[in-house]
């Protein structure tokens, strides 16, 4: 090198700083001397070239970074479209190796965009750039990427060094947010109601539906605390749990009920979240709600279903069974007494019958509602079936006695309030009910035990009546017993042959013999005689009543055929009592009548007494079949006149010939005004309707005289002979 | 810097480190500097701040002799290009000396660069020549 070197020592500087400039030591410079000529003009212009080249060095990095370090993608194409230059972020997004952009046609990267990218290419030359379309970019795998392109132009020495510039950015998480954002917004208009609010619980956005539940615009609501809705039924105790659940978890759910715009208070599931930021600090709460309202009311129909009286809405069987339970154990606790009605109306069956079910259940819910207005909220009213109530009164008292008396006066007052008429539709009905009680305490007997005996005691009722309330006792159970076994023994006293019938003479004015009411007796071997009051109570509670009534006609038909060929006897007539079961029977005419013909009797010597009870029963057919036996001849009586359902219209309508006044009546018409007055105005009644008149239960001379000054002029009863068997009647007779 | 107050009718002169800039009864200012100046940033902004101070507000053309200087560093080289149009309405530079020649170039070419050309920069051998180019900007 040292054989290359001038003498010139300014010139080596040149030399020497061309090299290091050359070697790429932008910063080597040389000091300018002080000729001020072409020399020291030289090393300045290399020094200040020097300068420019590290500042272009410089500059050049530093652009280096940028596009090395920008999160967006850039691309550089020339006016062929074909890239000249892609930056990291670009060939990261598309899954490309470094430099493999480099080279290849913009196309293989927008490969859809080619043709907007035409569209737009004199824009971006005129303009010199143009901002923010939107498109996508294939990745090297095929795959589509959401992107945002802005097009600059980089203007070369001539057109031909003029340059596009793609900045691209990646629109993929953008577009899912969007997405994000769309789903929300659709989800926010649901059907739920959605209140947010911001952290001091200040209404911030509703949706429609809140507007639709609440009737509250969004306006309406903006800035207000969600409590201006809150219906006042909770307590305080309630929100503060709330707040603390939301505090404490972030969350609470649970029923509330809240106020509408109107008024009206509603049900909602309400949902609450808390949405906390970052630093978990609370920043807004989202409550999302729905109306309930109809699903409760949907529950309710089901419980009510499963637990209430469809017709009656009151407790069933099993709502019952599980308010038993309850109050059996309040009772084991409290050592109160308790009890338990069973209530029954009074033939009801003959309504339905009557009328039809659909005032049967209009009755069912008139009486329904009569005993709920006199018992206590806390008691239950439960329809158990047909026409059958149970009532549970529970802590009545802890004294045995008071509470007796505290139930016989609940008992009575429900009694009572069911003699009241009903109206049925356009109708009136008189009804009653049979009561049966029972009293409890703890656990000593079991619920269905207690239904057992409470319903015992209510069939004591119906025994003793009706419209009764009867109290069950230990010694019902076995009257119970006693019942079933007589009803057993009757049947085998028809089978047997064990009935006869009585005799109870029938006299005149002059008290001669008329005729006979024939009665029935039971002759049971081991009981002796039993009398009809003991057991045609069973009779007619089953079918018995049938078979009995049949063997009493056909009896009393062989008797009047007996007597027709007695000189003494063959005008008399033999009453015989028919049960309103047995008249109600569809042929009961036609047995009749076969009967009488086939005794070849005067039907005119049977006489039928029928009580005014059979009137309550459908009374065309009433007045079908009396028109009939009318006409077949044999004589028709109104029996106990005046106990029942006395009434002048079927006095008028009915083919009667007698009256016959009960003996309740005579009993004290000699001292009683009452019954004087009763029997006077039935004697009259007869013979106002060309009736005759009979009074049974004569005992004294008086008696008879009363009746006999009044105009009755036929009597049966002690004072003309007791009821005998045939031959002491027969007997009786030929002594006369 | 110095200002003086060199002329009767109260010609206003600064004096900086490296240079005299005064403004001219002609309507332009004048720049010579002082020769074997080593301009850094520093005195390029001594040397603006003056003419700003001579200016008052105004735009005035401007003459530069940059004589016999021994550099101009590339700070100071941007600096005044691209700070001068404030003060400036156009700029004759005269490249009397090997190293003004040599310095216009890049003045040149910075003023392309960072201004596009739309400020006004000329070079003369002559003062003359750049006078007369000069007065189509005074007012």
């Amino acid at each position: 090198m040292t054989d290359h070197m001038t003498n010139d020592p300014r010139i080596e500087k040149i030399l020497k700083l061309i090299m290091e400039l050359g070697s790429g030591n932008l910063e080597a410079r040389e000091q300018v001397g002080g000729n001020f000529d072409a020399i020291d003009a030289i090393i300045g212009g290399l020094n200040m070239l020097g300068e420019e080249l590290e500042a272009s060095t410089v500059s050049r990095e530093f652009l280096n970074n940028i596009l090395k370090t920008m999160l967006d993608g850039l691309v550089v194409a020339n006016t062929d479209l074909v890239i000249q230059q892609a930056n990291p972020a670009i060939e990261v997004m598309l899954r490309y190796g470094e430099n493999e952009l480099i080279g290849q046609h913009l196309g293989k990267i927008f490969e859809n965009e080619m043709r907007l990218f035409e569209s737009l290419s004199s824009s971006v030359l005129d303009a010199g750039y143009f901002a923010g379309v939107d498109g996508f970019c294939r990745s090297s795998s095929g795959v589509m990427i959401p992107v945002s392109i802005s097009i600059s132009m980089m203007k070369g020495h001539d057109h031909r060094e003029d340059n596009f510039i793609f900045i691209i950015h990646d629109m993929t998480e953008i577009k899912r947010r969007e997405a994000e954002l769309r789903i929300a917004a659709v989800t926010f208009e649901t059907h739920d109601g959605i209140v947010i609010t911001d952290s001091e619980a200040r209404i911030i956005r509703v949706n429609r539906a809140f507007q639709t539940i609440t009737g509250y615009s969004s306006e309406e609501v903006l800035g207000k605390n969600p409590h201006f809705i809150s219906s006042g039924r909770h307590e305080k105790d309630f929100y503060r749990e709330m707040w603390h659940f939301l505090t404490e978890l972030g969350t609470w759910d649970g029923e509330i009920w809240n106020r509408r715009k109107n008024g009206e208070i509603y049900p909602e599931w309400l949902t609450i979240t808390a949405i906390k930021d970052i630093e978990q600090k609370v920043v807004q709460y989202v409550g999302i709600f729905n109306d309930i309202t109809a699903r409760k009311k949907a529950e309710e129909k089901i419980r009510n279903l499963a637990f209430y009286d469809a017709l009656t809405n009151l407790p069933n069987r099993r709502l019952l069974a599980d308010r038993f339970r309850v109050a059996l154990s309040q009772s084991e606790r409290s050592r109160n007494f308790g009890a338990v009605m069973f209530l029954d109306l009074d033939k009801f069956k003959n309504l339905n019958d009557m009328m039809g079910h659909e005032y049967g259940d209009i009755l069912l819910v008139k009486v329904a509602h009569r005993i709920v207005d006199i018992v206590r909220e806390m008691d239950t009213v439960a329809r158990i079936g047909g026409d059958e109530f149970v009532i549970l009164v529970e802590e009545i008292d802890s004294d045995q006695n008071i509470a007796l008396q505290k139930i016989a006066l609940i008992a009575e007052k429900i009694r009572s309030a069911l003699t009241e008429p009903f109206t049925l539709k356009d109708y009136n009905y008189y009804s009653t009910s049979s009561i049966g009680v029972c009293l409890y305490r703890g656990h000593e007997k079991s619920a269905s035990d207690l239904l057992k005996s409470a319903d015992m005691a209510m069939y004591q009722a119906k025994e003793s009546g009706r419209n009764t309330v009867r109290f069950y006792d230990p010694l019902m159970q076995e009257a119970v017993e006693v019942h079933a076994m007589m009803e057993n023994n009757l049947r085998n006293a028809l089978v047997q042959n064990h009935l006869r019938l009585h005799y109870q003479v029938q006299v005149d004015k002059d008290g001669r013999p008329v005729g006979a009411e024939a009665l029935i007796r039971w002759y049971d071997p081991s009981q002796g005689i039993i009398m009809p009051l003991e057991f045609i109570q069973i009779a007619e509670e089953s079918d018995l009543i049938l078979q009995i009534g049949e063997w009493v006609i056909k009896a009393a038909c062989r008797q009047i055929a007996m007597w027709a060929c007695d000189e003494k006897k063959c005008r008399l007539t033999l009453a015989v009592n028919i049960s309103a079961r047995h008249f109600g029977m569809a042929d009961f005419v036609g047995r009749v009548e076969t009967l009488v013909k086939d005794y070849q009797i005067d039907p005119s010597r049977l006489k039928l007494e029928l009580t005014e009870h059979i009137l309550i029963n459908d009374i065309g057919d009433v007045v079908t079949k009396m028109n009939e036996l009318k006409a077949l001849g044999v004589e028709l009586s109104i029996d106990d006149f005046g106990t029942g359902y006395s009434s002048l219209s079927y006095l008028k309508q009915l083919p009667i010939n007698q009256l016959k006044i009960d003996q309740s009546f005579v009993r004290d018409i000699t001292t009683d005004i009452n019954d004087a007055m009763m029997v006077k105005t039935i004697i009259n009644l007869g013979q106002n309707f060309h009736l005759n008149v009979i009074a049974e239960g004569v005992e004294t001379e008086a008696q008879w005289t009363f009746l006999l000054e009044n105009g009755c002029l036929a009597s049966q009863g002690f004072l003309f002979g007791k009821p005998v068997p045939i031959e002491e009647f027969n007997s009786l007779l030929d002594s006369l | 810097m110095v200002i003086e107050f060199s002329h009767e009718n109260v010609r206003k002169e600064i004096c900086t480190r490296n240079a005299r800039i005064w403004l001219e009864p002609e309507g332009y200012i004048k720049v010579v500097y002082t020769p074997g100046s080593d301009e850094t940033l520093e005195q390029a902004e001594d040397n603006l701040g003056a003419l700003e101070k001579i200016c008052c507000g105004k735009q005035y053309p401007v003459l530069i002799n940059p004589g016999p200087h021994k550099s101009m560093s590339r700070d100071a080289r941007v600096y005044y290009v691209k700070n001068s149009p404030k003060y400036a309405s156009a700029v004759a530079v005269l490249i009397g000396s090997p190293f003004a020649r040599v310095l216009s170039t890049f003045l040149k070419s910075l003023n392309q660069a960072v201004n596009k050309d739309k400020f006004q920069v000329a070079f003369f051998v002559s003062e003359k020549e750049a006078l007369n180019w000069l007065k189509k900007f005074i007012d």
